[in-house]
């Protein structure tokens, strides 16, 4: 039972603090860029499209029409980073989304026609 | 000409109800969505926005906030995207996921809009404006434990334990600070519940799929809501009728055998009333008894459970609900030679054990929001009830028959400004109860039975006050009581809460409660053993208020204090908190269910010395990485009372006291859980809950072979889930006490179930082994 229950803590912390463990070889790199959407909704699909790998944390401020990522140089670059969330369909300050799929987004979230970032 | 006529009516029905009584506001308008709309100032004073422009999106259905910024606007089918546009600030669109109080934020014009949505939330958390200390247990919480009814719902939250209560019955019980359930006061929407002979067995007699959420209080909550709150106060809010969701679907099995369905159904009726079934059954086939011991690890049986709700709001103000609920459960087990269709008598040797209970109950609530006053409401709640159980334990039956009413009525209003709020009402409750308890005998001249009758009213007043000074909160609250056996009782609670700083909060409550023990339905466990039931009585003279007590036992009282700090931070780029919990309660007067004396009995007499419960708690809740989050505690906790005990050094028979920990529960308590995400819906959750050594009570005088260890071993127990998301619904599988760890020594004597070392009820560790269980949930979702 002892050891059992010794290398379950030991397990579990491992699954907690690994990834600090990680953390001191990969440097990682604190990153802003412009994105443009309105609503909560548009923050929701910008987040779900920064959720990839290399990306350690992101956000999204609307008001500065700003998102701020953590990533990792060696697994993704800037360009791929802005990339995924124009596929998403929010234009950033170096890709335009595709028309095709900006139409398809929620009325709220139509940032070119009714632009409301307050 | 209509609308004059509804005025009309209306006028004569807020009389009425003026006439008879008044409720709490938020529970109510169900299909309503109410909010508020504030800015925030420089001052970062929070300031009610007039006029503010609130409306579904893409169509006419639209209001525009009253003189205090509030909001109420009916629901409609078409969209769930509701927008909030104030002149000079950012509209917003919020997605309402079902029908809450929503508190809208709008900062100055510098530009910077925040909108908190009460939806957008974690599984569990603490409701950071509220004064009392709430912890609030979503639906997304309540899965990680599938497993099914409300006593499992508890597993992953630290507060709480969840045991069985005994070997054979399969009933599970909840503590919080290391005492017993009973000293947590039930609320179904607000109104106590599961009282009485339902004590013990309450919480198997609610699906958790029909739970929406589960608010936790630490310590006396609400004075609103009674007197019975001691060590804390659960309140259960059920599925309400979603025209959003017209069905809700759920199954499940077990390896143990036990299968379950569940549905939700919502319907509108007509333009003002919209109705829900909430239906559950469950059967259990089959039960092994893998221990090898000869009892069946759990009973065989089945529960069917209804619930409907009927809900009305004219969207003027006035709002009311009808709720029905019927339930029927019925258990057997024992040895599985026994035949349940003879009497006991006829098949002596053989040890059967079952259970059945019946409750029925209406209750309902009706409220009235004053259209010029939107913090103006008078509200009326009531319910009526009906419990009966029979239950056999051997050569030991337990019966019983409980009758209940209960109305309340509340009036709520602000003094000059909406910071200050209060609420003052009346309540009555009344209970008339009947118990019996047999032990046979072969030869009938040995029967001896014990009848016990109580009727109990209780009328009170309440009052409670909230203060909102920005950065602190204050609650004060006061009842008065009187009940016609124990006299007049006060129960005052203050709740305090101050915002350090944005990242800092402490709370600190005290108050009192108090409540009657029923003393058979509570201590059932004992019954499952050849204990014998002893009840001491008062002594002469020492009657509380020359009325007959309750079994000849004093009614239960106790006084709690509790600090509670939380601290947010950030960790590795994301939000985390810890906090800290520190919580006392002092037992003025308590029922104590001495399980030391003598082996052979159950002792249950009027506390005779001290009596308290001390206990330390620290979390930790962090998101160490993307979609997942972990939380960590820890719980030291102190619990003891005087036993009473034969004074040895005077022959005369007397007796003295010694200061003993409560048996069963543990010194230190920890729990991890860990819940995981993938991108692609798949969630993965772990919980260890890992319990320190326990004491035992004494079974030294019983001989060899019969006797329990003095303490229990440390152990941890582990419950893995995994789900697998959809868009209409979800699969789940999962794995209780995955470790398999088991209490080897379950049942002490159980080959001779007769005999007087017969015991079943010293449980301090998991009774059932590993477990496999899978289920799915759907969801039919009306065209958005």
């Amino acid at each position: 039972m002892k050891p059992f229950l010794w290398s379950l803590l030991i397990w579990l912390g491992g699954i907690a603090f690994s990834p600090s463990l990680q953390a001191q070889t990969a440097s990682k790199v604190e990153y802003r860029f412009t994105v443009y959407g309105n609503c909560g909704a548009c923050e929701e699909r910008i987040l779900v499209a920064l959720d990839q790998k290399g990306i350690v944390a992101a956000g999204w401020d609307r008001t500065k029409q700003e998102a701020w990522v953590v990533y990792r140089p060696s697994k993704i670059s800037e360009d791929q980073i802005q990339r995924f969330v124009a596929a998403a369909g929010h234009d950033t300050e170096r890709f335009k989304a595709d028309s095709a799929v900006y139409q398809s987004l929620p009325d709220c979230c139509l940032y070119r026609e009714k632009h409301s970032p307050h | 000409m209509s609308y004059c006529k509804q005025r009309g009516w209306l006028g004569l029905r807020s009389l009425v109800i003026a006439g008879l009584a008044w409720i709490v506001f938020p529970a109510l308008g169900q299909d309503t969505l109410r909010g508020v709309v504030f800015e925030e100032n420089a001052q970062g004073q929070l300031v009610p926005l007039v006029q503010a422009h609130v409306y579904w999106q893409s169509t006419s259905v639209g209001t525009v906030t009253g003189p205090l910024g509030a909001f109420a606007i009916p629901t409609v089918p078409q969209t769930k995207r509701l927008v909030v546009r104030y002149l000079g600030l950012a509209p917003d669109t919020l997605f309402i996921r079902d029908s809450k109080a929503l508190r809208v934020i709008l900062k100055p014009a510098s530009g910077l809009a925040m909108v908190e949505v009460t939806e957008e939330r974690a599984s569990s958390f603490i409701q950071r404006a509220e004064a009392l200390s709430t912890k609030i247990l979503t639906e997304a919480e309540l899965f990680k434990a599938a497993c099914c009814n409300l006593s499992e719902s508890f597993e992953t939250n630290p507060s709480v334990e969840v045991s069985y209560t005994d070997a054979a019955s399969g009933v599970k019980q909840i503590q919080l600070l290391g005492l017993s359930g009973s000293y947590v006061q039930m609320l179904r929407e607000n109104m106590p519940t599961m009282r009485g002979l339902s004590t013990h067995t309450g919480l198997s007699l609610i699906p958790g799929t029909w739970i929406d959420e589960i608010q936790l209080t630490q310590g006396p909550g609400s004075v609103v809501n009674g007197f019975e709150a001691m060590s804390g106060q659960v309140n259960l809010e059920f599925k309400k009728p979603n025209l959003e969701e017209p069905l809700v679907l759920n199954g499940y099995l077990n390896q143990m055998g036990r299968s379950e369905v569940n549905a939700v159904f919502s319907h509108q009726i007509n333009r003002h009333w919209t109705a829900a079934w909430l239906l559950h059954g469950n059967r259990m086939d089959g039960s092994p008894d893998v221990n090898k011991d000869g009892f069946l690890d759990l009973p065989t049986g089945f529960q069917a459970n209804g619930l409907a709700r009927f809900f009305y709001n004219n969207q003027q103000g006035l709002s009311a609900q009808l709720n029905l609920r019927r339930v029927r459960d019925q258990r057997q087990g024992g040895q599985p030679g026994y035949n349940h269709d003879l009497s006991p008598m006829e098949q002596p040797g053989v040890y059967g054990l079952s259970s059945r209970m019946d409750q029925g109950e209406v209750f309902g609530k009706l409220g009235y929001v004053f259209p010029a006053h939107r913090y103006r409401s008078i509200g009326l709640l009531w319910s009526v009830g009906l419990t009966d159980l029979a239950n056999r334990y051997g050569w030991r039956n337990y019966s019983g028959r409980q009758e209940s009413g209960y109305v309340q009525g509340i009036y709520q209003d602000i003094l000059g400004s909406s910071r200050n709020r209060y609420r003052v009402g009346w309540n009555f409750m009344g209970d008339r109860i009947h118990e019996q308890v047999d032990t046979l005998a072969l030869d009938w001249a040995s029967n001896a039975r014990r009848m016990d009758h109580r009727m109990e009213w209780v009328p009170g007043l309440f009052g409670e006050l909230t203060l909102d000074r920005g950065s602190s909160l204050w609650v004060l609250g006061g009842r008065t009581d009187y009940h016609n056996r124990y006299g007049w009782q006060f129960s005052p609670r203050i709740h305090w809460k101050s915002d350090l700083d944005d990242k800092r909060q402490l709370r600190i409550g005290a108050g009192r409660g108090f409540r009657v023990a029923s003393i058979w339905a509570e201590n059932q466990g004992a019954m499952v053993s050849s204990r014998a039931l002893r009840v001491q009585g008062l002594e002469v003279g020492e009657e509380p208020v020359g009325r007959s007590a309750a079994y000849g036992l004093n009614r239960e009282a106790s006084w709690y204090t509790g600090l509670h700090y939380t601290r947010d931070f950030r960790f590795r780029y994301r939000n985390a908190r810890w906090g800290v919990d520190l919580q006392q309660q002092w037992f003025t007067d308590q029922v104590i269910a001495d399980y030391d004396r003598s082996p052979g009995a159950l002792w249950l007499y009027n506390q005779p010395g001290r009596s308290w419960s001390r206990s330390v708690q620290v979390e930790m809740e962090l998101q160490p990485m993307k979609r997942t989050e972990v939380r960590l505690a820890y719980r030291w906790q102190d619990v003891r009372s005087d036993y009473l005990w034969p004074d040895s050094s005077m022959n005369t028979g007397g007796t003295t006291t010694r200061l003993l920990r409560r048996p069963m529960v543990p010194v230190h308590r920890a729990m991890v859980n860990v819940a995981y995400r993938t991108k692609k819906r798949w969630e993965w959750d772990a919980t260890v809950q890992v319990f320190g050594s326990k004491r035992i009570p004494s079974t030294a005088s019983n001989p060899q072979g019969t006797q329990m260890l003095e303490q229990s071993p440390a152990y941890a127990v582990m419950f893995l889930q995994v789900t697998k998301n959809f868009k209409k619904g979800a699969f789940y599988i999962g794995v209780e006490n995955l470790g398999d760890f088991r209490q080897r020594q379950l049942i002490l004597d159980s080959g001779n179930p007769f005999s007087p070392y017969f015991d079943a009820s010293l449980v301090w560790g998991p009774a059932i082994e590993r477990m496999v269980y899978a289920g799915f949930r759907y969801r039919l979702a009306s065209k958005d």
